[in-house]
């Protein structure tokens, strides 16, 4: 329900009790007044009628008075025989009418009885010339005399409805005078009898217009009011002893009434229709429709179809409504517009974060890829844990805030003319994008290029320099790819910079793909149920200063059946990165373990076997029970045993490994650094771990094998001899290299020179024929 | 009761009184007359040795009779009167016995007309009650007293009747065949609803000539009930075109007579006397009979007529007259109180009916 439906249903039912409340109180005030006029009205209706018979009784008056003191009725007497006394009588009677009365059917008698009441003269002005009187004129003159009255007027209503006084007086009949009472008996009696013509007519008029009973109260009777107080009693008096009752019922006032009450209520509808039209029409002008209009104008607003509400000339409170719902409109849209600021700020950048980014890149992705590609370019900060942890976070925050400035700069550098869509944004941690549409991939190459030149000698702020380089993926969108597609392919891009060693730019591309894929492939097949099945162990031999086999160095090989063959170097550090490791290194141990007897047996010259195990056994708590537990299951001789470990072991935690490392060789077991050469473990670090053997790598060995660096060689040789370790030269290939390392007091050789590796089956073939006949018989019985 | 009149210019008031200025000193002789129903020539004649005659006019029965009641007031002397009147009056003591010892011109009066007069009263002048009416409108005269009563389309609404309480019932009597005088009341009812269904067509119950006197009102009127000679005065109202002729009913007419009759208070009872006897002399009644084109009841005054006056005048119808002509005789009280209502109801239904 609307205001203005509101409005009216509340003023309409105002508006109509309080004009029937004013109506009602007018009605009970003018009730009183109107009855009282009522009946004046009927009163003054009565009166005139009254006078109007009176002028008949007025006239009969002075009728009689004329015939008697005229003489003319005593001339008359005194000659009753003379018809020319009779002829003045009528003549009398005619210019009396005519005179006097003007109705059409003039009626008047004159009856004259004697002493015996014997009738001396009747007279009468009717057109019916034979007429006699009435017995009701005897009767009423007879009664005059039996009663002895001397005078009496009375009223007689016929069966015709006619209305006849009579007047009656006595005459001496030898005076003509007012008899003496005791004359009376003996008195003439006169009767003048007139017709109140119109009378009865106008009373009945009169009763049907008020419902009135009409009673002729004769002799002055009583009356009985049959209706009691209820009822309005007016009396005509029309003789001595003649009365009529008019009495009008209350009921026929109620209906007056209930004429003022019909038209006070038609007023009182009207009045109060017109009433609610006129306040509707001004509630609904200064009151209901500005309300309106603000209202619309703030559905407007929320439906951002307008900017602002537009404040009308009104002081009023609408008005001032209206300005406060501008201002707190204004004050809701900048807290609006700094919290939808906030949500897409990185609080401690200014840069635009995540919600920011996903917002541009769905945008970018709502237009056709074709025609205006998308360029992320995925920027992580390396080593930036280490600047954390070296320097702390204030101090790293402050490194990401200088970061994130210069990328804007950079990015701004390269959209100078604001041609291409382009931001930059923090997503997390030391993580950044840079997004951007509109441009050639020349253009992005560019930027994406001159940010890896920003940190090309570590990162200055305030002239120190922190050792942080990035690693940066790049990616473009295409109509096939879905916008975290392209997120998984620069992510794929960044991580293959990172494992390119970092500080580096990667492209993403299908090999990059590929390559990833196939990542992932082996990644499943190494959960998977089939990979223990499909691993092989090979042994590569090692020899002496004298080329003579004293030991071998299991190396594991996996011929998948679905990948093929699977180097080490690529599943292993995969299996390290999902934790697999274990699983492997304890397959491993425990596969060589069971060799144990045979290779005892059939290589007597071999006295050591390497095993291969990943340097994080070195950090387990587990790992030396489990192959404590192995070697005494497989009844192994410990100290035939070398275990093996690249020397990045070091950046573990160090007191477990060198806790582990004790351990191992408190077993009995001898420890070995693999790849020596590779990492960035100093030599001198090295020598404090509890190792036998270290392992020269394969590109050691290449780079001591150019002239001039065998001295330094045979002192790191000596160095390592020195601390009673053995050491053991990888990767020999050739002849002279194992002169070389020969020459220089290396202990042991391995490489292709010396044989491939093999499996355990082809070396006894290879080392002893015989006795490897013989076994394959034994064991094949 | 009939009687007649010559003119009647002049006032129509129940009193006029002319007094002779040449006669201031002496107190004139007074008559009691209809309006010019005495010959100026004879009244100049008298009075060049009488004393002065002073007429005093009336234009109907009631004001003659209400004059004579009150006579003595009026300083009346001689009055002309209808034969009814004279018995009535005479009767009552009102005038002045007459016979041949004071009168002796009497003996020139058929004994017809003095019975009719009686011994109060001189017989004057005598006519028949009958139809006057216009030739021009009326295709054949009329035979009946029924074609005055119930009159063709032509003369509807331009009849006078007679507002007298004996000949206004008179015509419809006649029609009904009834008694003149009937005292019969339901033969006067029969009357009365005739007269009352010819209201309607009546112009006026005035008498004919005085109404005829109203300015040009005279050609309203088409037919009339009158006393015979009426319809010459009319004729000379008429501009003597000739239009208006007289018929006497075949279903009966009435013999009136006029009387002349001397107050008896009057104080100049001689000079009264004197006036009756020369108006009976054979010679004035001759000429004032000429005069008044009325009959005269005076059998000798034929000796001063030339022949076709006495025709014209139907001195000799007396005797066929006689013989078919209602007498009116003097009626009961009551019957006369019964015809004054009815006349008088008459009057009011006709004056209701015009006046609505």
């Amino acid at each position: 329900m609307n205001l203005r439906t509101r409005t009216s249903l509340l003023l309409l039912p105002v508006i109509v009790i309080s004009y029937a409340l004013s109506s009602w109180w007018i009605y009970q005030q003018e009730r009183g007044t109107l009855l009282e006029l009522e009946v004046a009205k009927l009163e003054q209706r009565l009166s005139s009628l009254h006078s109007d018979y009176m002028a008949f009784r007025n006239f009969q008056d002075a009728y009689l008075m004329s015939l008697v003191e005229g003489d003319l009725l005593a001339q008359y007497l005194s000659e009753p025989d003379n018809i020319y006394r009779l002829r003045v009588l009528q003549r009398h009677m005619d210019s009396a009418l005519k005179r006097q009365l003007s109705q059409s059917k003039p009626y008047l008698s004159i009856l004259i009885l004697n002493a015996d009441n014997q009738q001396l003269l009747y007279l009468e002005n009717s057109l019916d010339p034979f007429a006699e009187v009435s017995t009701e004129e005897i009767q009423f003159a007879r009664q005059l005399r039996a009663e002895g009255v001397d005078k009496r007027s009375s009223v007689h209503i016929d069966s015709k409805e006619e209305m006849y006084i009579y007047q009656a007086i006595t005459l001496d009949e030898s005076t003509y005078k007012q008899p003496l009472p005791s004359q009376l008996s003996e008195a003439l009696i006169v009767v003048v009898a007139i017709k109140s013509e119109g009378l009865l007519q106008s009373l009945d008029r009169l009763r049907n217009l008020y419902d009135a009973e009409i009673r002729y109260i004769k002799n002055n009777e009583k009356s009985l009011n049959t209706a009691g107080g209820l009822n309005f009693e007016f009396e005509l008096k029309l003789s001595d002893l003649d009365s009529i009752s008019f009495n009008v019922p209350r009921s026929h006032f109620d209906g007056v009434l209930k004429d003022l009450r019909l038209r006070m209520v038609l007023l009182t509808f009207l009045f109060a229709l017109l009433t609610y039209l006129l306040l509707q029409s001004l509630v609904a002008r200064f009151i209901t429709v500005p309300i309106a209009d603000l209202d619309s104008q703030l559905d407007e607003l929320i439906k951002n179809e307008r900017k602002e509400i537009v404040v009308a000339q009104d002081t009023g409170e609408i008005g001032r409504l209206a300005k406060k719902f501008q201002e707190l409109y204004v004050r809701l849209t900048n807290s609006y517009r700094q919290s939808y600021k906030q949500a897409r700020e990185d609080s401690l950048t200014g840069l635009s974060n995540r919600v920011a980014f996903n917002e541009m890149a769905s945008r970018l992705f709502s237009r056709s890829l074709d025609i205006a590609p998308v360029y992320i370019c995925y920027i992580d900060v390396d080593n930036f844990k280490y600047v954390n942890d070296k320097y702390g976070h204030e101090v790293g925050d402050k490194l990401l805030c200088s970061v994130s400035k210069r990328l804007n700069a950079t990015v701004e550098e390269h959209n100078r003319d604001g041609r291409h869509q382009v931001g930059v944004f923090r997503l997390s941690g030391d993580e950044f994008v840079i997004l951007a549409a509109d441009c050639s991939k020349q253009e992005m190459t560019d930027c994406a290029e001159a940010v890896l030149k920003m940190f090309k000698s570590g990162f200055a702020i305030d002239e120190e320099t922190y050792p942080v380089t990035v690693s940066i993926g790049l990616a473009v969108s295409s109509s096939d790819l879905s916008f975290s597609e392209l997120m998984s392919n620069v992510d794929l891009a960044m991580y293959q910079a990172k494992k390119s060693g970092k500080n580096c730019i990667a492209y993403y591309s299908e090999e990059l793909a590929q390559q990833h894929r196939r990542m992932q492939e082996i990644e499943l097949e190494l959960k998977g149920d089939r990979f223990d099945k499909e691993l092989q162990i090979h042994y590569t031999p090692i020899v002496d200063a004298q080329g003579k086999l004293c030991a071998l160095e299991a190396l594991l090989r996996w011929n998948s059946e679905t990948l093929g063959s699977v180097p080490p170097d690529e599943f292993i550090p995969l299996a390290e990165s999902i934790g697999a490791f274990e699983k492997i290194d304890l397959w491993v141990i425990s596969r060589v373990f069971k060799d144990f007897s045979v290779l005892n047996n059939t290589l007597p010259t071999v006295s050591r076997v390497s095993i291969n195990i990943s340097s994080a056994e070195l950090n387990s708590l587990t790992f030396v029970d489990k192959l404590n537990r192995l070697a005494k299951y497989y009844r192994v001789v410990n100290q035939y045993y070398v275990l093996e470990v690249t020397e990045t072991f070091a950046t573990g935690n160090n007191e477990q490994v060198m806790d582990n490392l004790k351990n191992i060789r408190k077993l009995g077991f001898r420890t070995a650094i693999d790849d020596f050469g590779t990492g960035y473990t100093s030599l001198m670090q090295m020598l404090d771990y509890p190792v036998d053997v270290i392992k020269f790598d394969r590109s050691l060995i290449n780079r001591i094998g150019q002239k001039g660096s065998a001295e330094t060689a045979r002192s790191l040789v000596n160095l390592c001899k020195l601390q009673g370790l053995f050491v053991v030269a990888e990767g020999i290939e050739t002849k002279v290299q194992s002169e070389l390392f020969n020459d220089i007091g290396c202990d042991y050789q391995q490489g292709y020179f010396h044989g491939k590796p093999a499996l355990l089956e082809s070396l006894q073939a290879q080392y002893n024929p015989q006795l490897s006949k013989e076994k394959i018989i034994d064991t094949a019985n | 009761m009939s009687k007649n009149s010559k003119f009647f210019m002049g006032c129509s008031c129940i009193l006029l009184l002319l007094i002779s200025p040449l006669s201031w000193s002496i107190e004139p002789l007074r008559l009691l007359n209809w309006e010019d129903y005495l010959s100026p020539e004879l009244i100049e004649a008298w009075e060049a040795s009488n004393v002065p005659l002073q007429e005093v006019y009336f234009d109907s029965d009631q004001d003659r009779d209400a004059i004579i009641v009150n006579s003595e007031r009026h300083h009346i002397d001689v009055v002309v009167i209808d034969e009814i009147v004279a018995h009535r009056f005479g009767s009552n003591g009102k005038f002045l016995k007459l016979d041949e010892t004071i009168l002796p011109s009497l003996r020139h009066i058929d004994p017809f007309w003095r019975e009719r007069c009686g011994e109060y009263a001189m017989p004057y002048l005598w006519g028949t009650l009958g139809i006057a009416y216009r030739n021009d409108k009326l295709a054949l005269p009329p035979s009946s007293w029924a074609d005055l009563l119930s009159p063709v389309e032509s003369v509807r609404g331009h009849i006078a009747m007679l507002n007298d309480y004996t000949d206004m019932l008179a015509p419809a009597l006649f029609q009904l065949g009834y008694d003149l005088n009937t005292e019969n009341r339901a033969h006067l009812k029969q009357a009365f609803e005739l007269l009352k269904q010819q209201a309607d067509s009546v112009l006026t119950y005035e008498y004919a000539l005085t109404y005829a006197k109203h300015g040009d009102k005279l050609q309203d009127l088409h037919m009339a009930a009158v006393y015979g000679g009426d319809q010459h005065t009319l004729n000379e109202l008429d501009g003597d075109q000739g239009r208006w002729e007289y018929v006497v009913p075949a279903d009966g007419t009435v013999l009136w007579v006029d009387c002349l009759a001397i107050i008896k208070e009057s104080s100049k009872q001689k000079q009264s006397i004197a006036l009756l006897n020369y108006l009976n002399t054979p010679s004035v009644a001759a000429k004032n009979a000429v005069y008044n084109r009325i009959a005269t009841t005076n059998h000798a005054a034929v000796t001063y007529m030339d022949k076709a006056e006495a025709e014209e005048l139907g001195m000799q119808a007396l005797k066929r007259l006689q013989n078919k002509a209602q007498l009116y005789r003097e009626l009961s009280n009551q019957n006369v109180a019964l015809r004054l209502k009815i006349i008088n109801a008459i009057m009011n239904i006709h004056e209701s009916k015009n006046s609505n």
